[in-house]
């Protein structure tokens, strides 16, 4: 079976790599960036999923949401939003644009977060 | 003419003339009297006048120092006071406000919505006495078209519609006690984000550990674990309160309203504390309801963090080998929830204060309490937020009952 590959960005390097392993250890192929720029290049390899964190250096989440939903080679690539802010009015302004989910990190243990990416893409399948 | 006769007739006249002497002298002596009588009355009005003119003179002084704006206006809302506060809140002179209708300067605002002069100036026929109509922090836009923030009272006497007055207007500047408290709900949303990412982290690698080494581990040290997790716990859900707290006061909490089953969403947040219970030694029970309940229409997020701020709460207040209980009720339009616990109880004087910010029972409880003072205060927000009420029925030594209320809507609604 061909392993579903899910692209994170996300600059917390203790929470990037606590979720790279999680997601590595239920069976998905992980790619990594720590910021948008990076993140941007790798979406071009199309992955199942992306998993992007809103406060990221440099370029803002919500920017790089908004190119990865104007790009045609990224466009179709769910994304999903890790993030930590409270405030639910970016949280509905990334859904207008075109995430398909939000995960709130500090409410969510590594595993609760792989099995709710699991079943996301259990349903596109 | 014999001569005795023209002397009778002298002696008559002089005696003629001494009678009128008499009269005139009596009319000028009455005269005089009234003369002075009149000055008197002069002069007492003459001082009179100069004591109303000091009155008022005192009352025009005592307005101006008055340090929040006062502005009386008459039966037809026309300024009649316009004391020296109101010239600076406002920006325009009194010489230019007297005799103006209110309406046309001073424009008076709540969350961008006009509050018409008839509704926070309201001019009764009946002989009402006191404060008609009291709002704090409502905006005045000033000439300048600056935006101030002012508590506004209006208050009527009942001798008011003889007099030609309609309304006394009062109005308290808070512009800068409002900035301070956006500076301080800054500050706590901005500390409480930067406290959520290492949270996030301690959290998850704990959690990975605990998963990953359950079957390696000691009884102490899984036992020194579990309390580092539920200390953890107890941190992010100070923090989230905190970050609740800052959206409660500035308003900014929404709503993500969902048709629920709201059994199976306390099945699931009692799931959660079952450790926590199994830990404390305490029993923590669901009665399920016998019949299907309709559902409800609540943010399940917000609720459940109410249904989990309640709960921790009776965990944290309920000595080893208590009891934790929730069930359902309704009442047809309401669906009740309650929460029992046989805990230590609340003090009387205690219960109304319960629900205000920052409120932490003194005493015996406070010693065991690890709360912020914040979990209640949020729940009624959030709960009132959904149209239902919150309450707590508790006695001393013998534990406490929280409960609360959510509308059922039907589907029609």
């Amino acid at each position: 079976m061909v392993k579903k590959k899910i692209l994170l960005i996300e600059d917390e390097t203790f929470i990037r790599e606590l979720y790279i392993r999680s997601l590595t250890k239920e069976g998905f192929e992980v790619l990594a960036a720590s910021e948008g720029k990076t993140g941007l290049k790798l979406a071009k390899v199309k992955p199942d999923l992306i998993l992007l964190d809103i406060m990221l250096p440099k370029i803002h989440g919500l920017d790089v949401l908004k190119i990865l939903k104007t790009q045609p080679e990224t466009k179709e690539v769910p994304v999903m939003l890790l993030t930590n802010l409270g405030d639910e009015s970016i949280i509905k302004e990334t859904l207008r644009m075109g995430a398909v989910d939000y995960l709130v990190k500090v409410r969510l243990t590594p595993s609760q977060i792989v099995s709710r990416v699991a079943k996301f893409l259990k349903k596109l399948d | 003419m014999p001569k005795n006769v023209a002397s009778e007739e002298l002696i008559k006249e002089i005696k003629l003339l001494n009678d009128q002497k008499e009269t005139l002298d009596r009319s000028a002596k009455m005269l005089l009297e009234q003369d002075v009588e009149l000055h008197q009355a002069y002069s007492k009005l003459e001082e009179e006048k100069k004591s109303v003119s000091a009155e008022r003179n005192k009352l025009a002084l005592i307005l101006s120092g008055v340090t929040d704006a006062v502005i009386a206006v008459d039966l037809d809302h026309r300024i009649v006071t316009f004391n020296k506060a109101a010239e600076e809140l406002t920006g325009y002179p009194a010489s230019q406000a007297i005799g103006k209708p209110i309406s046309r300067l001073i424009k008076i605002s709540e969350k961008s919505k006009i509050i018409p002069k008839q509704t926070y100036c309201p001019i009764n026929t009946n002989t009402q006495e006191g404060i008609v109509f009291s709002k704090e922090g409502v905006q005045l836009i000033s000439a300048h078209g600056q935006k101030v923030f002012v508590n506004l009272v209006c208050g009527q006497i009942k001798e008011g519609r003889r007099a030609n007055l309609g309304g006394i207007i009062t109005l308290h500047d808070v512009t800068e006690e409002r900035q301070l408290e956006e500076m301080k709900l800054d500050f706590v949303s901005m500390a409480a984000h930067e406290l959520r990412t290492p949270l996030t982290a301690i959290r998850g690698y704990l959690s990975v550990f605990i998963e990953e080494n359950k079957n390696k581990l000691g009884e102490e040290q899984k036992m020194f674990l579990n309390r580092i997790s539920i200390s953890t716990e107890q941190l992010i859900a100070l923090v989230e309160n905190l970050l609740s707290v800052s959206h409660v006061e500035r308003s900014s909490l929404t709503l993500n309203v969902e048709r629920v089953n709201w059994p199976q969403i306390i099945k699931k947040v009692i799931n959660d504390l079952m450790i926590r219970a199994k830990e404390e030694q305490l029993k923590l029970i669901f009665t399920e309801p016998k019949k299907p309940f309709p559902k409800v229409e609540v943010d399940p997020l917000r609720i459940t963090e109410v249904l989990n701020n309640l709960l921790l709460n009776a965990l944290t207040y309920t000595p080893a080998k208590g009891k934790v209980q929730v069930w359902l009720e309704s009442d047809g339009n309401n669906l009740i929830t309650h929460i029992k616990d046989t805990g230590q109880g609340i003090p009387r004087e205690a219960l109304p204060h319960l629900f205000t910010k920052f409120f932490r029972v003194s005493g015996k409880l406070e010693q065991g309490s690890k709360g912020t003072g914040l979990g209640l205060y949020i729940a009624k927000a959030i709960v009132e937020m959904h149209g239902g009420k919150i309450w707590v029925e508790s006695k001393l030594g013998k534990g406490s009952t929280f409960s609360f209320s959510l509308p059922i809507k039907r589907a029609d609604g």
